[in-house]
């Protein structure tokens, strides 16, 4: 494989607007998983998407190959190449899938069938996309297993997915998501099932990806930590909206909305002894029942009447920097 | 998988040797034959020597243990009625009962199989209305009283297919359906959650990120996930057949082991419903260890240990 030279301002992709809203299959209720989120990829830098479970962090992800449920319904823009993946046929989409936008899935142990040798898998998307057959196959996946840090990749290639570790497995589906070069690379929590050895390494791999290919790369993740370590930008969301994002270095030194405030205290810190981690207090808004005004009010330790009272609008912080709480921006 | 196959093979010469031993308490249990040999007016003395000769007359585990030796020199002895060896009664009825289960398992597994897909591709609507309302019927509905009515529809009503005997080349149609019927629905119903458990599955969410096509993902990779567990009762589903085809055969008359064998016990003809349920047992033992030796061709996960 090949580096790249790129240019870094380069938008891969955009996402204007978005909003996803899901059928909840307990009571059928329409739920607005993601609500008016936008954000831009950029060739070679990594965007990380943060927040607590249910905050439509993985929803807004999946949006972007359009791999929701088919009660989902989606509203926005996603420009891609020229053109608008919301509006894109499902043949396209196909066509874009696996070639152009790619994904690697939280959990590796699940992610690959089990039926099927590593090669098999590793071939579909290569005969597919890249019309590769015979000798030129054969390199190709030997490469790219190499490429992902594979030893004795011959002989993987005709193993089968139990015979492997959850971090080889990682790296396998790492393999498959990169095999066509695509533009962007999507990674949902892609080390949380990874033991802390094999997490970091792998974060190094994907960010190895993203500097020498020119991948725009997006990590969806829980972690601040994984953030601090790969992301160039980060979108914090709550509650289906995007709260607060702007670049990695502006966010971590002077974060603005109080939510990812509250998120970098609860950051395990070698350095400072601490009996207890701060959490942030109470549970996040049921999505069919959102409060009046921001919905982090009722949780957020500097709220003020105005707070429940007003919905909250993005608001310019700083170059590039946005964060939705009206004071961000008071003196 | 050498030892595996062994001791497969030993535990199945343990199921025969217990079910030919449960047959033959059994049989003795239902009656003695020495009364529809002999004249009506034969005497206590008469009965006693018929009897002698039988050698029903001794325990039955001396009865058992002189029957176990005749079978390993190949004498399953000679039927009451016929005069002839049972071994050879039974072995002429043989292919017809094979046919019969054989073909019905062949359309089970294969329209159960199919019907199972179309009704998880079709997911609550009505396609899997239908299906799933026609699996419920086939499982719940008894097979001589299906019988019965296919016989009354296809038969004398509209008169598109013969309903007795073995004669014609499409008599087999009727019964191999009928007898079909409850295990297809099984199989029906079974697929279809398997499917619909396979789809969800986050590997499937990630062959469609792969962008592959949506019949590629269905019939390469969530149909041979859903084919474990469906592989797996299809030994069962053999079982049933065959000893559903028991019933069937009477019902059509179908010159089978069934209809041969329930002949026999009505006329306490031991010999043929020992030799009739021995090689039923033997045949259906192999079929099973023969499907579970072939596990391993769908499931690379599975080790013969």
């Amino acid at each position: 494989m090949r580096p790249v030279t790129f240019d870094e301002t380069a938008v891969a992709l955009e996402a204007i607007n978005l909003s996803v809203t899901l059928r909840r299959s307990r009571d059928g209720a329409d739920i607005p998983a993601v609500n008016g989120v936008s954000f831009t990829l950029y060739r070679g830098r990594t965007l990380g998407i943060v927040g607590e479970s249910g905050c439509g962090k993985s929803t807004t992800a999946m949006s972007l190959l359009r791999l929701l449920p088919r009660t989902a319904r989606i509203a926005g823009q996603i420009r891609f190449r020229g053109e608008d993946l919301l509006a894109a046929s499902e043949e396209r989409l196909r066509a874009i899938r696996g070639r152009y936008i790619s994904m690697i899935f939280q959990d590796p142990m699940v992610a690959l069938d089990p039926l099927f040798t590593i090669g098999d898998q590793l071939a579909e998307p290569l005969r597919i996309h890249c019309g590769l057959e015979g000798d030129a196959l054969r390199a190709r996946q030997v490469e790219l297993l190499a490429a992902v840090g594979i030893s004795t990749p011959e002989t993987r290639l005709t193993q089968y997915p139990h015979q492997m570790s959850g971090g080889m497995l990682q790296r396998i589906v790492g393999a498959i998501a990169m095999s066509c070069n695509p533009d962007v690379l999507i990674a949902d929590e892609p080390t949380t099932a990874l033991d802390p050895r094999a997490q970091a390494s792998y974060l190094d791999l994907l960010k190895m990806f993203g500097e020498t290919y020119g991948l725009a790369l997006v990590m969806v993740t829980h972690d601040m930590g994984v953030v601090a370590r790969v992301c160039d930008d980060v979108l914090v969301m709550y509650a289906g909206q995007a709260v607060e994002k702007g670049p990695v270095r502006q966010i971590f030194n002077a974060p603005k909305h109080p939510y990812t405030r509250a998120l970098l205290t609860s950051i395990p810190n070698g350095e400072v002894e601490r009996e207890w981690l701060p959490t942030i207090a109470g549970q996040p808004p049921d999505l069919s029942r959102l409060p009046p005004g921001c919905s982090f009010a009722p949780r957020c330790s500097a709220a003020q009447e105005r707070c429940s009272r007003e919905a909250q609008i993005e608001r310019v912080v700083g170059d590039r920097h946005r964060a939705r709480c009206w004071r961000a921006v008071a003196p | 998988m050498l030892s595996y196959f062994l001791r497969r093979l030993g535990r199945a010469a343990i199921t025969i040797v217990a079910v030919s031993l449960i047959v033959f308490v059994a049989v003795r249990a239902t009656g003695d034959p020495t009364f529809s040999l002999v004249a009506e007016d034969a005497t206590e003395a008469e009965i006693a020597e018929v009897r002698a000769e039988l050698g029903l007359d001794r325990p039955y585990f001396v009865q058992y243990a002189i029957y176990v030796g005749d079978v390993i020199s190949g004498d399953f002895g000679t039927s009451l009625r016929y005069k002839q060896p049972a071994f050879d009664l039974v072995v002429q009825r043989l292919p017809a009962t094979l046919q019969l289960a054989l073909a019905a398992f062949i359309l089970s597994t294969v329209f159960g199989i199919l019907l199972g897909i179309l009704a998880a591709l079709r997911q609550g609507r009505w396609p899997d209305m239908a299906i799933r309302a026609f699996a419920a019927l086939g499982l719940s509905a008894p097979s001589f009283w299906v019988g019965i009515l296919a016989i009354l529809l296809f038969g004398v009503m509209l008169q598109w297919l013969p309903t007795s005997g073995r004669a014609h080349p499409l008599s087999l149609l009727l019964p191999a359906m009928t007898l079909a019927l409850h295990s297809m629905a099984s199989i029906v119903r079974l697929t279809r959650s398997a499917m619909l458990e396979t789809s969800s599955a986050e590997y499937i969410k990630f062959l469609r990120s792969k962008g592959l096509p949506e019949r590629l993902i269905i019939w390469k990779h969530a149909l041979r996930n859903a084919l474990v567990p469906i592989v797996a009762i299809l030994g069962l589903q053999l079982s049933n057949l065959v000893g559903g085809a028991v019933i069937i055969e009477v019902v059509f008359n179908w010159p089978g082991v069934g209809r041969l064998m329930i002949e026999a016990l009505v006329n306490h003809d031991f010999p043929v419903i020992q030799a009739g349920v021995l090689l039923i047992t033997l045949s259906t033992v192999l079929v099973n260890l023969a499907i579970d030796m072939s596990y391993g061709v769908i499931d690379p996960r599975i080790k013969y240990q």
